[in-house]
């Protein structure tokens, strides 16, 4: 009860914060939209006949939901992180008696909701455009699209955590994170959906983590999946989310050790 | 609350420091040998603090004052040697007792730049777990000592460095600490301001008996609140007492100023302690403590006097004197005197 009355006011600040970088941040998300890129490249390479079962009509709704999914999954908290380790600044949110990441795990999710306001009249304009995009809407799909894109973004957030929390010993932080978050491009579908790759390819990339920070939903939704290529993917999922959590609390517990070595 | 919130014993935090040559050569050895020198911070200090005082905390750049204070709120590990504040260990940082102490940081802020301040008070309520009443009745009290009115509801980014700083002092109170650590509270503010954040220091003191550590480079600022002052010099303590005392006990000597009715030659005063300035009808003088009242019964006989003071010399000069001591004496242990690290 009371996290919850801490995170409202966490949540009313940060809005208020997005409300005074609103023109930025509607720039910030021009930068997400190179699965549209993509989708251009696919869309016209398929004009010619369905590529590996992807008509041009698939790669439409897959790229289209893709989008959104980066969207809503998009995490910044390396730079934040990264900056206040090494000005120092880390040391005013230690002084609270609240785990500094709620603060950011607030302001991203303020963000959620300020985008989802730009995004929701920009997926109806898509929608008119492409009336013949097609998904598999049932409860259970929907319900799951919900649930793994959540945990999608809470993937992409405690990964990225975790590289930020290495800027208590190096510098490169941000350098390592970007050579992560080109992996996610690679192998988290954006370059191609993950069953466009060679078998052996696809084999590794559905069980590496960037599927299940980018794609994994929008496959949910796309309906290609056997219900055992979804549970098995759901279990692959929980075990990444798992690992995450136990490497960011064990970083977390020696960076700050290392932090009040150091200099604070 | 226990009688000595504040307790340390032989602290001591040492930084490993690498040194780097200026340029590329220097950079490249740097990379592949890096030379490391433990930078003794805090070495060996210890000291108790008593509820509801207030301690000054003197010394010049890199004495490790700022240090001393991170390692009793928490965010530093003392390399050696122990803290306790209220109970805790600080670096522990346990809920409960970042809950009851502060740390305000002159050169730090936790406002949100582009908000009113007033949007920050009301998270720190939150995260502080502050019940509603208590919030409003704080908030009120600290808007009144502080006039706060006219500005909780202005974005942080147009207000002066002294709003902001009162409003840093604001957030940072809410809970109503009781322990405050205050690192350079009136850094670059003008007279008037340091006034009153200093006014107000004293009256969050009295009114809420809280425990106040406190470190500024403005002496008036000391000498106005702590009865007490700690001083320490790289690292090491030099003196943990009280205030006059201090002067007492480094200043051997008392400041007489004299007006004369008539011109008198310097040449003459000589004689009665070390001359600091002669004009012609105005002369000051160092003259040793014990001699003080011989000296000036001499005077007003032999001279033709038309008042006389006696003041104990000023505190900064008192202060100077005690880092200087301190400095002579490492020199001739042929320690190194850096002064900053």
């Amino acid at each position: 009860m009371t996290m919850l009355h801490k995170y409202a006011a966490l949540l009313r600040r940060a809005m208020g914060l997005m409300l005074e970088y609103r023109a930025s941040i509607v720039i910030w998300m021009l930068t997400g939209v190179m699965p549209l890129v993509m989708l251009a490249v696919w869309f016209a390479l398929s004009e010619d006949g369905p590529i590996a079962g992807y008509a041009q009509n698939d790669f439409v709704s897959y790229y289209l939901l893709l989008t959104l999914t980066r969207q809503l999954t998009n995490v910044w908290v390396i730079w934040e992180l990264d900056y206040e380790i090494r000005h120092g600044d880390l040391s005013i949110k230690l002084l609270h008696p609240i785990n500094p990441i709620h603060e950011y795990i607030a302001s991203h999710l303020a963000d959620k909701v300020f985008r989802l306001w730009v995004l929701l009249p920009l997926a109806v304009l898509a929608w008119l455009i492409f009336p013949t995009i097609h998904y598999d809407v049932t409860p259970l799909t929907l319900t799951l699209f919900l649930l793994t894109l959540a945990v999608a973004w809470l993937l992409r957030f405690l990964s990225q955590y975790c590289f930020g929390i290495l800027a208590f010993w190096i510098s490169e932080a941000i350098t390592l994170n970007e050579i992560w978050f080109a992996g996610m491009l690679m192998l988290g579908g954006v370059v191609a959906p993950l069953d466009l790759f060679p078998a052996p390819v696809a084999a590794i990339a559905n069980y590496l983590p960037f599927r299940f920070m980018l794609s994994f939903p929008v496959e949910i939704m796309l309906g290609r999946m056997t219900p055992t290529d979804v549970v098995t993917g759901l279990f692959v999922m929980c075990g990444w989310l798992a690992f995450f959590t136990l490497l960011y609390r064990w970083l977390w517990r020696k960076g700050i050790r290392q932090f009040s070595a150091f200099g604070a | 609350m226990p009688d000595s919130p504040i307790h340390v014993e032989h602290l001591c935090k040492y930084y490993s420091v690498h040194h780097k040559d200026p340029g590329l050569i220097g950079s490249l050895k740097s990379f592949v040998w890096r030379k490391y020198t433990d930078v003794k911070a805090v070495d060996d200090i210890s000291f108790t603090i008593h509820a509801g005082e207030i301690v000054g905390f003197l010394g010049p750049n890199g004495a490790g004052k700022t240090t001393t204070l991170k390692v009793l709120s928490g965010l530093l590990y003392p390399t050696r040697g122990s803290a306790r504040v209220l109970g805790f260990t600080p670096s522990e940082r346990r809920a409960a007792f970042l809950r009851q102490i502060t740390l305000v940081m002159g050169q730090k802020q936790q406002l949100a730049w582009d908000l009113p301040a007033l949007e920050t008070f009301l998270v720190n309520a939150a995260i502080y777990e502050i019940p509603d009443e208590q919030f409003k009745r704080t908030l009120n009290e600290l808007t009144e000592l502080l006039d706060l009115a006219p500005l909780l509801k202005k974005q942080v980014r147009k207000l002066s460095l002294g709003e902001r700083m009162k409003c840093e002092l604001a957030a940072a109170l809410l809970h109503r600490p009781q322990i405050l650590f205050l690192d350079e509270p009136t850094i670059g503010l003008d007279v008037t301001m340091q006034t009153k954040i200093r006014q107000f220091v004293r009256e969050y003191n009295e009114r809420y008996g809280a425990t106040i550590l406190l470190t500024s480079h403005y002496m008036a600022d000391v000498t106005a609140l702590c009865q007490r002052v700690i001083v320490i010099d790289h690292g090491k303590l030099l003196y943990d007492g009280d205030l006059h005392a201090l002067a007492e006990k480094l200043a051997p000597h008392k400041l007489i100023r004299v007006e004369f009715s008539q011109a008198v030659e310097s040449a003459r005063l000589h004689a009665y302690g070390t001359v600091v300035k002669a004009r012609a009808q105005r002369a000051e003088l160092l003259v040793p403590r014990e001699a003080i009242s011989e000296v000036t019964a001499q005077m007003l006989a032999q001279l033709p006097i038309a008042d006389v003071t006696i003041e104990e010399p000023p505190i900064e000069d008192v202060i100077t004197r005690v880092f200087e001591q301190a400095a002579r004496a490492r020199a001739e242990r042929g320690e190194a005197t850096e002064e900053d690290e």
